[in-house]
């Protein structure tokens, strides 16, 4: 229950009692709380039920105050005041009830069932947890505890899909019992969940301009239809299932294979942070062991049997690939990447979530934050061999007396090493790394030891292709070379960036605040491609004259992915933008939750009549995922882009430096 | 192409175009034919070219290219049209009232499309050089913020000290500072005059108050300082945002108004090529 009293100037004009979801402030009729005045915006803030409390979320151009302090989303508690323009809005009673779905609050992205004392035995007595030499582990990380915390039991009824291929996970799967299938094809986007991204026609281009804007997160009453592929299990409390309709149809159409008991799948994307390789659904009743990735780190470190069955898999599935995709070993023959994928080590660094702390760790300061970051190799160490960046970012520095300088950041494909063991080989005088490389969140690296690189790869280059030997006399000349190294875009900049992650993004908003002269044709731009719903804030964080807007940044590790129940989120197989399905979307908020930039917000939807879809079951308003899709279904690409006259906004993927420095060199 | 680049060849293209335009218009001056109507009708067609870049605004959903690209033809083909303008009226003033008030809203026009490039290039540094980013919509939200936390600071200390010489001086001075709308020319000229005479004030009343109430007028000043630096972006964000409001309306008044310039001149050529 939600009530509220509304001031003008001192004197009370109105009360509201609330019950349902989200409570709009506003100056337009169709505002909940409907505020006529100075200041105040057409949807200036919403109050959201967040099951056990309300969240105050302001979405105006002037500002939401609580207390007399701007905020952009709070807790809201009784007696507290809500500046929304020249109104006060003094809160009564706010005593929030959880809502049977679009609870955030106890929820995780673990789909199954705690796993009891019996289960766990049941477990040991199974292979391959049976072999496993329980003393391997230490005390404070017995295997028991592994599988009691780090693991759930997940029961599937027939066509229950488990895995979607292209979703990101952070759980591997064991089947207990029953049998799952893995497809082997790729299955349809209406199977999957998700919506194909075709680019609307000309007519529908014209009709988005003409929508009606007074009526906030408009959907057609047409487009709420179900699924006819797909159906959905809800149970309470938990993330809703989906199941495939027609199993028979897809065992006919497609190629599958099936996974019995004892087998594991999902464990590469799940340690490497890679999408799915494949689909995977429950054929009959399935009862399957959900490893979440602390787990499946330790049983890797700790069983070598376990260590080895992964290993193998991997170096069967992925490995080789990556290996190929380097450019150091293009003329290797077939044997010889066999034997570079043989001999090279993988290994991962840092916090997988690391986004569940990025908030608390971008208020830090960055000396104590870099000193925090897991090593990979220290400057100093004895070079055992190249590292090659799979996944993440790692931060290259140098010692500077008691301090360590950052010198350049490394990202996916990038390399280290290499240059020190060209050194060796070509002077014939071994020397350490130069450097001293660190993993930034979580970063997943290939080590290929300098044995091998000595042996096939540098007798087949010529001195010219070999990097320079370093000055090891002068050391204002180490900075000189160029191995993943970046000089050109102001380091400051690129420290900025990388603290606050912004590195991760494909597709950050930076808006040269040189050249903005603030007309927010970007954001009318956005406004008319999204039915007058802009899908983004020109504001955000900023640096000297460069500011990240607060857009969705289509992330390069999109943890907004990971733990989706439906798959409705994902990424464009075309374009790699992450985009949402709304058909499946089930307003769950996992994504909301996840993205540690908020740039995700959950709207209540509407009909024409602008009154909430209400859900036949729950009874309460249907609640969908908003974010930037990079107008995926426009003609020309993103519109806000192209909508800036002065080129002051620029979509920038920072996986490529090379596009920032241009872009940063051009303005 | 880097921007630089790009500029030189803009500027060499709009220099032959120019002489083009300069020749053609010289060699038509030595034939009897006449070549009024042609420049006249080239001229509309560029003044309805140029007004079409605020309808590609409206239009950010059909790929026709970006609003920079767009913008840059603007002000290329406005200086073409300028030439153009000053061909079709012979480097004259116009002799009849009508084509006379014709001729002051092209200027008018004009002159406002190089106000707006001057602004649009010269203000978002000046913006960006004195504080961090606040919207526009935002700021008076802010005003009246920083108006209620010194009000909060006066009455705290005057509680405190006993003493009324802040109220006072918060009655008859600062709060009309405070109110009062801010000055566009001091800010667009940089100038911190008004700011430096109230913290002086500030400094001389420091010297004559208790503890407390100095260390009130501290963080006044520093409240001071953040209205001083609002009030400066309220007015280059004014001027910004509003220029377009005299462009925009001028452009249209051109257009009706040559439309109507066509027709007069149609209707009384009495068949005269």
């Amino acid at each position: 229950m939600l009530r509220l009293r509304v001031q003008w100037q001192g004197t009370t004009t109105a009360e509201y009692q609330f019950d349902q979801r989200e409570v709009v402030l506003g100056s337009i009729d169709t505002c909940e709380v409907c505020l006529r005045g100075e200041g105040v915006s057409r949807f200036h803030a919403v109050i959201v039920n967040k099951g056990t409390e309300y969240d105050l979320i302001d979405s105006s151009v002037e500002g939401t105050f609580l207390n007399a302090i701007e905020v952009s989303a709070h807790t809201i508690k009784v007696g507290d005041k809500i500046g929304v323009g020249r109104f006060i809005v003094e809160v009564l009673e706010a005593s929030a009830t959880p809502i049977e779905r679009g609870e955030t609050g106890e929820w995780t992205n673990f789909l199954g069932d705690p796993i009891e004392h019996g289960d766990v035995e049941h477990l040991l007595k199974m292979e391959p947890f049976a072999s496993i030499d329980l003393d391997a582990f230490p005390r404070n990380r017995r295997l028991r505890s592994i599988l009691q915390n780090d693991c759930r039991l997940l029961r599937c009824k027939d066509g229950d899909i488990v895995l979607r291929e292209g979703d990101y996970g952070t759980a591997a799967y064991f089947v207990v019992s029953g049998a799952t299938r893995y497809v082997l094809d790729t299955l349809p986007d209406e199977i999957l969940g998700r919506k194909s991204q075709s680019r609307k026609s000309l007519s529908a281009l014209f009709s988005q301009a003409r929508v009606n804007r007074l009526i906030p997160e408009l959907r057609a009453s047409s487009e709420q239809s179900s699924s006819r592929v797909l159906g959905r299990r809800e149970s309470k409390g938990k993330l809703p299932r989906v199941f495939l309709q027609d199993v028979p149809h897809v065992l006919d159409e497609f190629n599958t294979t099936v996974l019995t008991e004892g087998e594991m799948f999902g464990e590469i994307s799940a340690l490497g942070r890679t999408p799915r390789a494949a689909t995977v659904f429950a054929e009959g009743d399935v009862t399957l062991l959900e490893i979440r990735w602390q787990g499946l780190r330790d049983l890797r470190r700790y069983s070598p049997q376990l260590r080895q069955y992964i290993d193998r898999n991997y170096r069967e599935r992925s490995l080789k690939v990556h290996i190929r995709e380097t450019s150091l070993f293009e003329s290797l023959s077939e044997e010889e990447i066999d034997k570079v994928v043989a001999a090279t080590v993988f290994e991962t660094y840092g916090e997988f979530d690391w986004y569940g702390s990025y908030k608390q760790r971008i208020s830090e300061d960055g000396t104590s934050r870099a000193i925090e970051e897991p090593v990979i190799l220290r400057e100093g160490d004895y070079v055992n061999g190249m590292v090659l960046i799979r996944s993440g970012f790692a931060r290259l520095s140098e010692s500077t007396g008691g301090s360590e300088r950052t010198i350049s950041y490394l990202g996916r494909g990038d390399t280290y090493g290499f240059q020190e063991i060209a050194h060796g080989w070509r002077s014939d005088s071994a020397i350490p790394y130069q450097r001293t490389l660190r993993a930034i969140g979580y970063t997943d690296v290939l080590i290929v030891p300098t044995q091998i690189l000595e042996e096939l790869v540098i007798p087949r280059m010529q001195t010219s292709q070999l990097p320079q030997l370093f000055d090891l006399e002068n050391s204002a000349e180490r900075f000189a070379f160029g191995e993943a190294q970046d000089d050109s875009v102001d380091p400051a900049l690129l420290e900025f960036l990388v603290e606050h992650r912004f590195n991760n993004g494909t597709s950050i908003m930076m808006i040269d605040l040189d050249r903005c002269v603030r007309c927010d044709d970007c954001v009318t731009a956005c406004a008319t491609v999204h039915n007058g719903n802009p899908r983004f804030v020109r504001h955000g964080k900023q640096f000297r004259n460069y500011m990240i807007a607060n857009s969705c940044m289509h992330c390069s590790d999109p943890v907004c992915m990971l733990g989706c129940p439906t798959g409705a989120i994902h990424r464009d197989p075309e374009g790699g933008q992450i985009v949402i399905n709304e058909a499946t979307c089930v307003g769950c908020s996992v994504c909301a939750d996840s993205c540690p930039y908020d740039n995700i917000r959950m709207v209540a939807i509407r009909d024409e009549e602008s009154l909430f879809h209400i859900d036949p079951v729950t009874q309460q308003p249907i609640v969908k995922a908003t974010k930037c899709d990079l107008c995926v279904d426009q003609w020309g690409g993103p519109a806000c882009e192209r909508s800036c006259p002065h080129d002051a906004l620029k979509r920038v993927d920072l996986s490529d430096f090379a596009t920032l420095r241009k872009w940063v060199k051009k303005s | 192409m880097t921007r630089v680049q790009r500029r030189i060849a803009m500027i060499v293209a709009l220099v032959c175009i120019s002489a083009f335009v300069l020749l053609a218009y010289s060699v038509y001056g030595t034939t009897l034919l006449s070549g009024q109507k042609r420049s006249g009708w080239t001229l509309f067609i560029i003044i309805l070219f140029l007004a079409g870049y605020g309808l590609r605004k409206r239009l950010p959903f059909l790929p026709i290219g970006s609003a920079s690209s767009w913008l840059r033809f603007h002000y290329s083909l406005g200086l073409v049209g300028v030439l153009f303008f000053l061909c079709h009226i012979k480097f004259a003033l116009p002799n009849g009232y009508f084509e006379l008030v014709l001729a002051g809203v092209f200027l008018f026009v004009t002159l406002s499309g190089i106000f707006g490039l001057l602004v649009s290039r010269l203000l978002p540094r000046k913006i960006s050089l004195r504080g961090p980013e606040v919207l526009f919509e935002r700021i008076p939200r802010y005003n009246r913020s920083i108006q209620e936390s010194i009000e909060s600071l006066i009455v705290d200390a005057v509680r405190e000290s006993e003493s009324e010489i802040l109220a006072k001086w918060y009655r008859e001075r600062l709060i009309s500072f405070l109110s009062a709308e801010p000055k566009v020319w001091p800010h667009l000229m940089e100038s911190r005059r008004d700011l430096l005479r109230i913290n002086n004030e500030v400094d001389a009343l420091k010297a004559t108050v208790s503890r407390t109430e100095q260390r009130a007028l501290e963080r006044i000043q520093e409240l001071i300082e953040q209205k001083d630096s609002l009030n400066h972006a309220y007015v280059h964000q004014l001027i910004l945002k509003y220029w377009p409001f005299f462009h925009v309306p001028l452009t249209l008044a051109l257009i009706i108004f040559s439309l109507l310039h066509v027709v007069l001149v149609y209707s009384f050529s009495g068949g005269l090529e």
